[in-house]
Protein backbone atom coordinates (compact mmCIF):
# COMPACT_ATOMS: atom_id res chain seq x y z
CA UNK A 1 0.00 0.00 0.00
CA UNK A 2 1.48 3.68 -0.60
CA UNK A 3 2.10 5.93 1.86
CA UNK A 4 3.45 8.90 2.74
CA UNK A 5 5.95 7.39 5.74
CA UNK A 6 9.06 8.55 4.42
CA UNK A 7 7.72 12.52 3.73
CA UNK A 8 6.45 12.56 7.32
CA UNK A 9 9.30 11.15 8.45
CA UNK A 10 11.79 13.45 6.57
CA UNK A 11 9.55 16.80 8.12
CA UNK A 12 9.88 15.51 11.62
CA UNK A 13 13.64 14.40 10.93
CA UNK A 14 13.20 11.09 12.28
CA UNK A 15 14.84 8.52 11.09
CA UNK A 16 13.11 4.93 10.66
CA UNK A 17 14.84 3.71 14.12
CA UNK A 18 12.97 6.62 15.94
CA UNK A 19 9.51 5.69 14.32
CA UNK A 20 10.10 2.05 15.53
CA UNK A 21 10.56 3.52 19.10
CA UNK A 22 7.37 5.42 18.73
CA UNK A 23 5.67 2.49 17.35
CA UNK A 24 6.99 0.40 19.69
CA UNK A 25 7.76 -1.88 16.59
CA UNK A 26 10.95 -3.57 14.89
CA UNK A 27 12.63 -0.79 12.34
CA UNK A 28 12.43 -3.59 9.84
CA UNK A 29 8.76 -3.72 10.09
CA UNK A 30 8.91 0.22 9.55
CA UNK A 31 11.01 0.01 6.31
CA UNK A 32 8.95 -2.75 5.28
CA UNK A 33 5.34 -0.62 5.66
CA UNK A 34 7.15 2.65 4.39
CA UNK A 35 8.54 1.00 1.00
CA UNK A 36 4.76 -0.19 0.61
CA UNK A 37 5.49 -4.45 0.82
CA UNK A 38 3.72 -4.85 4.18
CA UNK A 39 0.43 -3.70 4.70
CA UNK A 40 -0.11 -2.98 8.62
CA UNK A 41 -2.85 -4.18 10.63
CA UNK A 42 -5.27 -1.52 11.75
CA UNK A 43 -4.31 -0.88 14.84
CA UNK A 44 -1.01 -0.22 13.99
CA UNK A 45 -2.25 1.66 11.41
CA UNK A 46 -4.11 4.20 14.28
CA UNK A 47 -0.78 3.85 15.98
CA UNK A 48 1.08 5.40 13.49
CA UNK A 49 -1.49 7.87 12.96
CA UNK A 50 -1.70 9.13 16.02
CA UNK A 51 2.00 9.32 16.16
CA UNK A 52 2.19 11.79 13.07
CA UNK A 53 -0.81 13.70 14.71
CA UNK A 54 -2.74 12.77 11.50
CA UNK A 55 -6.02 10.76 10.25
CA UNK A 56 -4.69 7.34 8.76
CA UNK A 57 -6.34 8.28 5.19
CA UNK A 58 -3.58 11.12 5.68
CA UNK A 59 -1.01 8.69 5.54
CA UNK A 60 -1.93 5.56 3.74
CA UNK A 61 -3.27 5.78 -0.02
CA UNK A 62 -5.54 4.45 -2.33
CA UNK A 63 -3.65 2.00 -4.68
CA UNK A 64 -5.59 3.02 -7.52
CA UNK A 65 -5.73 6.54 -7.49
CA UNK A 66 -2.20 7.70 -7.27
CA UNK A 67 -2.68 11.36 -8.84
CA UNK A 68 -5.39 11.87 -6.11
CA UNK A 69 -2.46 11.10 -3.52
CA UNK A 70 0.15 13.57 -3.90
CA UNK B 1 8.48 -1.34 25.99
CA UNK B 2 10.86 -2.55 22.99
CA UNK B 3 11.47 -4.51 26.14
CA UNK B 4 8.32 -7.17 25.93
CA UNK B 5 9.47 -7.24 22.11
CA UNK B 6 12.98 -8.18 23.23
CA UNK B 7 11.48 -10.60 25.95
CA UNK B 8 9.44 -12.54 23.82
CA UNK B 9 12.51 -13.49 21.70
CA UNK B 10 15.10 -13.98 24.76
CA UNK B 11 12.32 -16.45 26.16
CA UNK B 12 12.35 -18.36 23.28
CA UNK B 13 15.69 -18.55 22.65
CA UNK B 14 16.45 -19.70 26.72
CA UNK B 15 13.07 -22.14 26.22
CA UNK B 16 14.41 -23.65 22.84
CA UNK B 17 17.84 -23.81 24.67
CA UNK B 18 16.22 -25.78 27.59
CA UNK B 19 14.64 -28.11 25.06
CA UNK B 20 17.58 -29.31 23.82
CA UNK B 21 19.96 -29.73 26.75
CA UNK B 22 16.75 -31.84 28.17
CA UNK B 23 16.67 -34.02 25.41
CA UNK B 24 20.46 -34.43 24.85
CA UNK B 25 20.61 -35.35 28.32
CA UNK B 26 17.46 -37.63 27.87
CA UNK B 27 18.51 -39.42 25.10
CA UNK B 28 21.49 -40.32 26.21
CA UNK B 29 20.02 -41.44 29.71
CA UNK B 30 17.22 -43.05 27.81
CA UNK B 31 19.61 -45.18 25.46
CA UNK B 32 22.22 -46.30 28.46
CA UNK B 33 19.15 -47.60 30.18
CA UNK B 34 17.81 -49.01 27.63
CA UNK B 35 21.17 -50.73 27.37
CA UNK B 36 21.12 -51.35 30.96
CA UNK B 37 17.70 -53.47 30.89
CA UNK B 38 17.94 -55.01 27.50
CA UNK B 39 17.85 -58.93 28.15
CA UNK B 40 15.86 -58.29 31.83
CA UNK B 41 12.40 -58.43 32.56
CA UNK B 42 11.93 -55.16 32.55
CA UNK B 43 12.70 -55.06 28.72
CA UNK B 44 9.18 -55.88 27.67
CA UNK B 45 7.28 -54.03 30.21
CA UNK B 46 5.96 -50.21 30.11
CA UNK B 47 9.74 -48.97 31.40
CA UNK B 48 10.80 -49.69 27.76
CA UNK B 49 8.09 -47.19 26.49
CA UNK B 50 8.55 -44.67 29.14
CA UNK B 51 12.40 -44.91 27.97
CA UNK B 52 11.58 -44.80 24.32
CA UNK B 53 9.05 -41.50 24.75
CA UNK B 54 11.10 -39.76 27.17
CA UNK B 55 13.86 -38.23 24.57
CA UNK B 56 10.55 -37.22 22.49
CA UNK B 57 9.44 -34.68 25.46
CA UNK B 58 11.66 -31.91 24.71
CA UNK B 59 10.85 -32.00 21.65
CA UNK B 60 7.19 -31.34 22.36
CA UNK B 61 8.48 -28.49 24.70
CA UNK B 62 10.03 -27.23 21.64
CA UNK B 63 7.37 -27.36 19.41
CA UNK B 64 5.29 -25.60 22.53
CA UNK B 65 8.13 -22.68 22.78
CA UNK B 66 7.53 -22.00 18.87
CA UNK B 67 3.84 -21.91 19.02
CA UNK B 68 4.14 -19.51 22.50
CA UNK B 69 6.80 -17.51 20.67
CA UNK B 70 4.60 -16.57 17.24
CA UNK B 71 1.55 -15.59 20.28
CA UNK B 72 4.24 -13.43 22.26
CA UNK B 73 5.98 -11.95 19.90
CA UNK B 74 3.85 -8.15 19.86
CA UNK B 75 5.70 -7.37 16.56
CA UNK B 76 3.05 -8.29 13.95
CA UNK B 77 5.58 -7.91 11.08
CA UNK B 78 7.94 -10.24 12.69
CA UNK B 79 4.62 -12.39 13.29
CA UNK B 80 3.83 -12.23 9.67
CA UNK B 81 7.41 -13.62 8.60
CA UNK B 82 7.14 -16.17 10.95
CA UNK B 83 3.45 -17.35 10.34
CA UNK B 84 4.24 -17.85 6.53
CA UNK B 85 7.56 -19.30 7.35
CA UNK B 86 5.94 -21.95 9.27
CA UNK B 87 3.48 -22.63 6.75
CA UNK B 88 6.23 -23.37 3.88
CA UNK B 89 7.86 -25.46 6.80
CA UNK B 90 4.52 -27.51 7.17
CA UNK B 91 4.11 -27.57 3.19
CA UNK B 92 7.15 -27.98 2.62
CA UNK B 93 7.51 -30.74 5.38
CA UNK B 94 4.28 -32.65 4.15
CA UNK B 95 5.12 -32.75 0.39
CA UNK B 96 8.75 -34.32 1.51
CA UNK B 97 7.34 -37.18 3.83
CA UNK B 98 4.36 -37.60 0.54
CA UNK B 99 6.93 -38.14 -1.45
CA UNK B 100 9.58 -40.15 0.61
CA UNK B 101 6.56 -42.32 1.54
CA UNK B 102 5.57 -43.73 -1.93
CA UNK B 103 9.11 -43.85 -2.41
CA UNK B 104 9.20 -46.35 0.11
CA UNK B 105 6.36 -48.14 -0.80
CA UNK B 106 7.08 -48.64 -4.06
CA UNK B 107 10.95 -48.16 -5.16
CA UNK B 108 11.76 -49.80 -2.24
CA UNK B 109 13.91 -46.34 -0.98
CA UNK B 110 14.73 -47.03 2.86
CA UNK B 111 12.38 -46.24 5.83
CA UNK B 112 12.47 -42.62 6.61
CA UNK B 113 12.56 -42.05 10.52
CA UNK B 114 9.63 -40.40 11.80
CA UNK B 115 11.46 -38.47 14.83
CA UNK B 116 13.53 -36.78 11.80
CA UNK B 117 10.16 -35.03 10.84
CA UNK B 118 10.30 -32.30 13.06
CA UNK B 119 13.84 -31.54 12.10
CA UNK B 120 12.88 -31.19 8.97
CA UNK B 121 10.45 -29.16 9.22
CA UNK B 122 13.00 -27.01 11.30
CA UNK B 123 15.31 -26.56 8.41
CA UNK B 124 12.46 -26.12 5.97
CA UNK B 125 11.07 -23.00 8.06
CA UNK B 126 14.42 -22.25 9.03
CA UNK B 127 14.74 -22.06 4.95
CA UNK B 128 11.96 -20.52 4.28
CA UNK B 129 12.27 -17.62 6.86
CA UNK B 130 15.38 -16.26 4.40
CA UNK B 131 13.53 -16.14 1.28
CA UNK B 132 10.21 -14.62 3.40
CA UNK B 133 12.00 -11.88 4.93
CA UNK B 134 13.32 -11.25 1.74
CA UNK B 135 10.58 -10.60 -0.04
CA UNK B 136 9.64 -7.65 2.44
CA UNK B 137 13.22 -6.05 1.42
Amino acid sequence: MRNRLKVLRAERSWSQADLAERLDVSRQSVNAIETGKYDPSLPLAFKIADAFGLSIEAIFLKDEAPQAAE
Amino acid sequence: MTENRDNARSRYQRRFMLSMIAYAVLLIASVLALEYIEGSELANGPWRFALAVAPSLPILATIWAMGAYLVEETDEFKRTILAQSMLWGVGLTLGFTSVWGFLEEFAQVSRFPLYLTFPVFCFCMGLAQVFVARRYK
